[in-house]
């Protein structure tokens, strides 16, 4: 009896463990058992809910008709409604699109180093090395810090005269970066700060992931004759798959929104080379006081993020 | 292994509740309640609540208000609240109608928004009649610093030109006297500018547009004209843009990061001939805890061009509209800002207010000798307050990333103010009608 | 026992010994400069040594009386929050783990990708105008349960894989023991998804540790918390970089206390026992 598999009733499969916990018994016996189940599943929702109604779903509906308003904070006049000016004057112009660039560049760039060096930096620490509890401390540290002090440390040692990134180039002969005055250097120092702080969660995420997986599969694969990268690729990624899954769709969706760091650093600078959509949302509902115009940003860029929930359910779909 | 778990898990959960009980019982932290809710005898209220933003200004108003409880009995609670956010928050607050605060602080710059959003409560009546405020005291165009459409919204809490700072020891090096004009300037700098030491430095960075309209103004341009039409791309303008950028090849290596703070961080640490900067600057510019050549560092006018002109910030302090104790802010203000307490305020460290009383004061001078150029008041000299617009964030904004481009030569001058001068356009016609 | 290289064992270590430097070089250099007076702050080349340490800095900070409020502050909202979306979270994380057609669920799962994804700037004004609306502002509960909602898509995402990776056969045979869903829960599948449920309380309690918007915006002089202080050294003129790296060297305390204790629960994982067969 597989229980783990799909039950024959419910035919979209998920991550391991779908489903209802009996798959067992007359084929009456197993649907009663599936509408009991769901039901107990959705009681269990129930408690998330009660946060999210009042608290999420009414501003989050709030910050949707906003954004059919012309509601700024400068005007004492009631607003009123204006269809979907708010998104032709902000949403469809070159300095929205200028700025989804940025922010894409800047997500993309992140992964493709915080991922491998996330992933292998658990790998190497789960090998039973020496003081290894010391290492993870010391690189999860990264994580605890304030961001808007984060920021700010890294802005003054990314300074070109005074900090101390351009002293430690110049001892091995490399000559100043203009770190925040230019545009690519910015964008880079951006992705290092922000990979900073990012590799550690990835870090956890995936020993955490790993702690949890059975060794047995990994044991009988090297008692086949697996070498240690075979092991990896065959055996451990893809029971990883949900754990890494999950950090990914985090991770896009947090540089999506990434804000702190862009903030305190460049305030999206020089002129506009750093400036991400949230930088933008941001300038717009705080600098500009344009709440409205803010409000049609936001809604974009939350709608914006729908796609990437489709693939990760296709991608966790195909996992199993 | 499991008993260790529950145990663990029961030692959480029992955390959490003691915590969840701690709250409970301390101070229901509610936010300041406004006091009685009439506003008519006012002056019997117990306490007023202060909105302020972090700076020198604000820590001297605090340190003040001690001695104002002392004086009238009425508390001052006061909140500070960063920058970035400050204005938000205000405007939050006072739409809300909560009457959380009494007294304001601002930036210049969101004098048109506060205004326009009916923010602000009008300060005249209490300004014309108040002899210890004395607004004559003030220069004229730091009468109506806080003034949007005509009446008063704010009082001066600091007068901030652009001053032209200087090393005096590496001018003398150099045989070079401090520049009154702008091409004076670039001879300086050019004569300046070698051995790691840079000819000058300015904010070339996030805020470089504030920079830019000093050269703007100096060469006789103008942001836009009378009907609210942006003019930015004028020959006057061009040929400001030009010289701006060209000052660049004397400033230091990063320039084109540097924001206002950074300005005077890297003047008053590494070797740098000139500096325009703020006045508000002075206190960091003199202190030998900040600053590594405090009795080395003087201060002139801001070089004239075609004409005299020179940018002036500054904060404003106003009371909040839907204050229930207007008149005990009032006294506050009134306390803080006038004639009688405006040295103390120097003293304790706040940037100097243009008070005609103050920097034409001999023993004042000879202790902070920036005051007198403070005064604005020599003749022909045009004051250039930030534009007073509602979409100012937003103009400001717009110019500063253009400049990023134009600076940096990614773009020609005459192209890059072109194409800023039809952004400015669409911006400027959301301002509301006069 | 496999036999490792001495080369890759060598080579791990040099990795590793680089990361740690990587790591932790910001975090150093933010202590040495708490330590420091302005001017040395910004002396170049940079002072590792050599420079007068001070106290100044931290005794500054001490002087205020706000600070220590302003530290129980953070601490509580923190553990009250976190508390609040473990809990609550874990309800919703094993629903979506455990069956995939509920009632409730494609809304659900929308919604948390909706709420993490508007930025806060947007949710905050019309957060403002309900709190205000309903006297809630500037008091501790509303900053809890706001941080809370906030958290709650990130710490779901997070719980739900770990609960998906806990076998079945657990909960069956729980089941033909004649335990109800709400027992199974709480004496089978919880106690198994601890090491996931103690990292997603660190990552959530980091999160609320380290907000800002909301309680600059929500919250009140009574309420302030770190960041909002640590922010405060922004001056409009000027930048309190000691003071600044005092505050937020103080800060980083209780995160990495509470980090190296719970670290072994989170990592450890589960050794012998059900997982493992």
């Amino acid at each position: 009896m597989t229980s783990l598999s799909t039950s024959p009733v419910d035919p979209s499969s998920g991550p391991a463990g779908d489903v209802d916990i009996s798959t067992t018994g007359m084929p009456s016996q197993q649907s009663a058992r599936l509408t009991r189940s769901q039901r107990s599943a959705f009681l269990f929702s129930l408690p998330a809910w009660l946060l999210i109604i009042p608290l999420a779903a009414v501003p989050l509906g709030m910050g949707v008709w906003l954004s059919f308003r012309d509601s700024t904070l400068a005007s004492p006049l009631p607003s009123s409604f204006v269809g979907f000016d708010n998104y032709r004057s902000d949403v469809f112009n070159s300095t929205f699109g200028q700025a989804l660039l940025v922010t894409l560049a800047i997500v993309a760039i992140g992964l493709l180093i915080q991922i491998p060096l996330g992933v292998s930096l658990a790998l190497l620490l789960e090998r039973r090395i020496r003081a290894s509890r010391l290492i993870r401390s010391s690189l999860i540290t990264p994580m605890l810090l304030t961001p808007v002090a984060v920021g700010l440390m890294w802005r003054f040692m990314f300074n070109s005269e005074l900090g101390v990134i351009n002293w430690a180039l110049g001892l091995v002969g490399i000559p100043k970066i203009d770190w925040l005055g230019q545009s690519i250097p910015a964008l880079l120092a951006v992705v290092i700060v922000d990979s900073w702080q990012a590799i550690p969660f990835i870090m956890l995420m995936t020993l955490a992931g790993l702690s949890a997986l059975p060794q047995a599969p990994a044991e009988a694969a090297r008692v086949d004759g697996a070498n240690a990268r075979q092991t990896f690729r065959f055996v451990t990624l893809p029971m990883l798959m949900p754990v890494l899954l999950v950090t990914v769709m985090v991770r896009l969706i947090d540089g999506f929104k990434l804000f702190d760091v862009v903030f305190i650093l460049t305030r999206g600078g020089p002129g506009t080379a750093t400036q991400t959509v949230s930088m933008l949302d941001y300038n717009t509902a705080f600098t500009f006081l344009a709440s409205s115009r803010a409000a049609a940003i936001g809604t974009v860029l939350a709608i914006l993020t729908l796609p990437v929930y489709w693939l990760w359910v296709r991608a966790s779909r195909g996992v199993e | 292994m499991s008993i260790s778990r529950r145990r663990w898990a029961a030692a959480t959960a029992a955390a959490a509740a003691i915590s969840l009980a701690l709250t409970a019982c301390s101070a229901g932290g509610g936010d300041v309640a406004p006091t009685t809710s009439g506003s008519a005898g006012a002056s019997t209220a117990s306490e007023i609540n202060l909105f302020l933003i972090p700076s020198p200004s604000a820590t001297a108003l605090e340190k003040l208000a001690t001695e104002f409880t002392a004086k009238t009995g009425i508390k001052v609670n006061f909140t500070e609240t960063e920058y970035g956010t400050a204005h938000q928050k205000a405007l939050l607050s006072i739409q809300a109608k909560q009457g959380a605060f009494d007294v304001v602080q601002y930036d210049n710059t969101f004098l048109a928004a506060f205004a326009n959003a009916g923010a602000l409560a009008p300060l005249n009546d209490y300004t014309t009649k108040s002899s210890e405020y004395d607004i004559a005291d003030f220069s004229d165009a730091l009468q109506h610093y806080g003034d949007y459409k005509g009446t008063s919204y704010g009082l001066v809490l600091s007068t901030e030109p652009f001053l032209l700072w200087y090393r005096q020891s590496i001018l003398d090096k150099a045989g070079v006297k401090p520049p009154t004009t702008w091409d004076e300037f670039k001879t300086v700098a050019a004569a300046t500018n070698a051995n790691g030491t840079a000819g000058q430095v300015m904010g070339y960075g996030p805020n470089t547009d504030w920079w830019w309209m000093q050269m703007l103004w100096s060469w006789g341009g103008k942001l836009y004209d009378d009907t609210l039409k942006p003019t930015v791309n004028t020959p006057e303008a061009v040929a400001a843009t030009e010289f701006y950028k060209d000052m660049l090849q004397y400033a230091p290596k990063g320039a084109l990061g540097l924001n206002g703070d950074d300005v005077t961080s890297q003047f008053t640490s590494t070797n740098i001939a000139q500096m325009v900067q703020y006045s508000g600057y002075a206190s960091l510019i003199y202190d030998p805890k900040t600053s590594s050549f405090p009795d080395d560092i003087a201060a002139v006018s801001v070089p004239a061009g075609k004409v005299d002109a020179v940018e002036l910030a500054g904060w404003n302090i106003g009371i909040a509209s839907d204050s229930p104790n207007k008149d005990a802010a009032w006294q506050f203000l009134e306390f803080a800002l006038g004639k009688s307490n405006a040295q103390k305020m120097l003293e304790y460290g706040a940037a100097a207010i243009g008070r005609k009383s103050v920097t034409s004061d001999p023993a004042m001078i000879a202790k902070y000798p920036y005051l007198s150029l403070l005064s604005l008041d020599k003749p022909d000299l045009l004051v250039y307050p930030y534009p007073h617009l509602v979409v100012w964030p937003e103009f400001d904004k717009a110019c500063a990333d253009a400049l990023a481009d134009i600076v940096a030569g990614k773009v020609p001058v005459q192209d890059g103010l072109n194409a800023l001068n039809d952004k400015l356009t669409g911006i400027l016609a959301k301002e509301p009608p006069a | 026992m496999k036999k490792r290289g001495f080369l890759a064992d060598i080579a791990t270590y040099a990795i590793l010994l680089v990361s740690v430097l990587f790591a932790l070089f910001p975090v150093y250099w933010t202590f040495l400069t708490s330590l420091k007076t302005r001017r040395d702050s910004f002396a170049v080349p940079p002072k590792f040594f050599g420079f007068d340490a001070t106290f100044d800095n931290y005794t500054k900070l001490f002087a205020d009386p706000t600070f220590m409020r302003v530290y129980a502050n953070t601490i509580l909202v923190t553990v009250q929050s976190t508390a609040l979306v473990v809990i609550l979270g874990s309800f919703a994380a094993y629903a979506l783990a455990r069956s995939q057609r509920f009632a409730g669920r494609r809304p659900l799962e929308v919604s948390l990708i909706l709420l993490r994804a508007m930025p806060a700037v947007v949710l905050i004004v019309p957060l403002y105008e309900l709190a205000s609306k309903l006297g809630l502002l500037g008091k501790m509960p509303t900053l809890v349960i706001v941080y809370a909602v906030f958290a709650l898509p990130f710490a779901i995402w997070i719980m739900t894989p770990f609960f998906v990776s806990i076998p079945m056969e657990l909960e069956e045979s729980a089941q033909i023991d004649g335990a109800n869903k709400f027992q199974i829960f709480t004496r089978v599948v919880l106690p198994l998804a601890m090491p996931g449920l103690a990292a997603t309380a660190i990552f959530v309690a980091l999160l609320e540790w380290n907000e800002f918007l909301v309680p600059v915006v929500l919250g009140s002089e009574k309420t302030k918390t770190l960041p909002v202080l640590i922010s405060g050294f922004i001056s409009a003129r000027t930048l309190d970089w000691g003071p600044m790296a005092a505050a937020s060297s103080l800060a980083i305390i209780p995160i990495v206390i509470i980090t190296v204790i719970v670290q072994r629960r989170l990592i450890s994982g589960l050794s012998a026992g059900a997982l493992k067969d």
